[in-house]
């Protein structure tokens, strides 16, 4: 059979789909545009849920397993269904999860697998260009996958734009993929499984407030959490608020925590050390404050202020909280 | 006795690595090679877990690949208090992608025979998280990514349980062994270095080539690699920063704004 599909591995959270997964549909329709190429989402469990079609999917290749996601079940299903129907690629987001099953995938398929892209591009012949950032960002390598497999990458989560919702008529096929498990597949034994504490995703946020340490030593993280829910966004903090017991692991931007592309990242009081640079310089506005003129921070931000958060913070909030109280009236 | 490996790798110090903003170009050579952050972890739990084996212990078995100069790194270990370390250095598997690297790594697991692989989460230089997962693929074993907190091993040594948490949902799993995890930085405080134990690994670490470790030279590098890096580039420097007058709360409000949508 002559490859030609372009998957997306369908990410669910409690039975959800994942954000990210809207955005590779929207990303593999603009792939597929003025190709033959179809775009297909690759469904594990629940129900089909119709939203992968109104987002790009012109294909939903389900399976039907009842149960939670496991690594081993997950790339049983992939990797036959690879081997049946011979994709042309197959996008996974860039999450944990993402980053722990397309390993695996990839490396049973024998083909290459690409980390955490930001671009990808199909030339004429079916060569997809996986481009992603190292170093930190510092540096951007453009990868090809080599031999004749299955082009496989994960994509980093809030870069691909979404599809707005289809309007009018498509075609809605559904194709039912045979599970055929094998007891090892079942060898990890779930025990439990729960919301995480902290339960805002920072990778998923569209605003981010970051506390460093000029917000710790002048005790105003609880303001800074404040700033983060009257934006609509998530709290995060740096490493040494971390380490310092102020903020959960799972709240870190940087090198050793989370890396984050928000539509907005606020920097309060960070100096913009560069494991913490690495973490956020691919949010698409950054706005920092900080009372020293000479942080490197402002060497990344778009908008900066100098100047004592123990003035600036507090005022911010009244102000925003002013305004929605007119707006209320 | 159980056997617990431990897979480490080399990397430059990022807070040395800089872009020259007049050329665009990253200053790597100037930076220093230290231990990847994640892997201090990995060290840490490998020593804990295997301080609270009982029976006939446990052997902590440090493993990197890289050139000559990354077994500075293993005599990092080894001042942590690892039992064994193992440098594969060879020319033929320069230019490895994770693929390459994972059947080099799993090759000297299969020769070392461990009963729980440690990696970190991820280096720091590639970032991809890649190796660990591949590695256990190519083993036929189980894995756990994403480890938060240290293991309990079960007392047959056949199991153990652990936490880990995948984009906001924490779960507790028992995984058979042998298997492979990889470590949250969060999941263990490293101990500070003993510099006896470091200086009594000098002339021991154990150097394997391709040759011991059976492989054919169409398995490793650039040959045995499954991905290609047809270009790279730096990225255009950010436009400057727009700095609003001092005391000025207002532009500072305003530049919050765009994003907003309609809460604003």
């Amino acid at each position: 059979m002559e490859r030609k599909d372009i998957w997306v591995y369908a990410e669910c959270r409690n039975g959800q789909i994942a954000p990210v997964t809207l955005e590779l549909l929207g990303e593999a329709r603009r792939l597929a545009e003025g190709t033959e190429h179809s775009v297909a989402a690759v469904l594990i469990g629940g129900p089909v849920a119709h939203e992968l079609f109104e987002h790009g999917a012109d294909i939903v290749y389900h399976a039907d397993l009842a149960e939670d996601f496991r690594t081993l079940s997950h790339t049983r299903v992939i990797c036959d269904a690879v081997k049946t129907y011979q994709p042309l690629a197959l996008l996974f987001g860039a999450t944990a999860l993402g980053r722990s099953l397309a390993p695996r995938v990839a490396s049973r398929l024998q083909t290459g697998l690409s980390a955490d892209c930001t671009d990808l591009k199909l030339l004429p012949g079916g060569t997809l260009v996986q481009t992603r950032p190292a170093f930190g960002g510092n540096l951007y390598a453009s990868i090809l996958t080599q031999g004749e497999n299955v082009q496989i990458a994960t994509v980093r989560p809030h870069v691909m734009r979404p599809l707005e919702k289809r309007e009018g008529r498509w075609s809605e096929e559904v194709i039912a993929l045979d599970v055929k498990l094998k007891d090892e597949d079942l060898a990890v034994e779930i025990l439990a499984r729960k919301p995480a504490a902290s339960a805002s995703r920072l990778d998923e946020a569209d605003v981010v407030v970051t506390a460093g340490f000029g917000v710790q030593r002048y005790g105003l993280l609880d303001e800074a959490r404040e700033l983060a829910r009257l934006l609509g966004g998530a709290f995060a903090a740096t490493r040494k608020v971390v380490d310092a017991g102020k903020a959960a692991p799972e709240e870190q931007v940087g090198q050793t925590g989370v890396t984050v592309a928000p539509k907005l990242y606020v920097a309060l009081g960070v100096s913009g050390a560069v494991q913490h640079i690495v973490g956020m310089q691919g949010a698409k506005k950054i706005v920092a404050v900080n009372l020293d003129p000479n942080a490197p921070i402002f060497r990344v931000a778009d908008v900066g202020l100098r100047g004592d958060l123990r003035d600036i913070l507090p005022e911010l909030i009244r102000m925003i909280k002013e305004e929605r109280a007119d707006g209320a009236l | 006795m159980l056997r617990i490996l431990v897979c480490i790798k080399q990397v430059p110090n990022t807070t040395e690595i800089s872009v020259d903003r007049e050329t665009g170009l990253l200053n790597r050579e100037r930076a220093a090679a230290v231990l990847n952050p994640f892997d201090e972890t990995a060290l840490e739990i490998a020593l804990r877990i295997k301080a609270r084996t009982g029976g006939d212990g446990a052997e902590v078995i440090a493993l990197t690949m890289g050139p000559e100069a990354a077994r500075a790194v293993l005599l990092d270990a080894a001042g942590l208090g690892v039992d064994r370390c193992v440098h594969l250095c060879d020319a033929a598997f320069r230019g490895s992608d994770t693929y390459a690297t994972a059947k080099i790594l799993a090759a000297a697991a299969k020769k070392l025979g461990p009963d729980l692989i440690i990696c970190g989460r991820q280096a720091i230089d590639g970032d991809t998280a890649q190796v660990g997962p591949s590695m256990a693929e190519q083993l036929h074993w189980p894995e756990a990514a994403y480890v938060t907190a240290l293991p309990q091993l079960h007392p047959a040594k056949t199991s153990m349980t652990l936490c880990r948490t995948l984009d906001g949902v924490e779960e507790e799993l028992r995984v058979p062994l042998p298997a492979v995890i990889t470590v949250q930085k969060s999941a263990a405080e490293p101990r500070l270095p003993s510099y006896q134990l470091r200086a009594a690994m000098t002339e021991k670490i154990e150097r394997w080539d391709l040759k011991t470790l059976g492989l054919a030279k169409e398995d490793c590098g650039l040959a045995g690699s499954k991905t290609r890096v047809s270009r790279t580039f730096t990225p255009p420097p950010r436009p400057l920063c727009t700095m609003l007058p001092e005391g000025d709360i207002l532009a500072l409000r305003a530049s919050l704004k765009i994003t907003e949508g309609g809460k604003a």
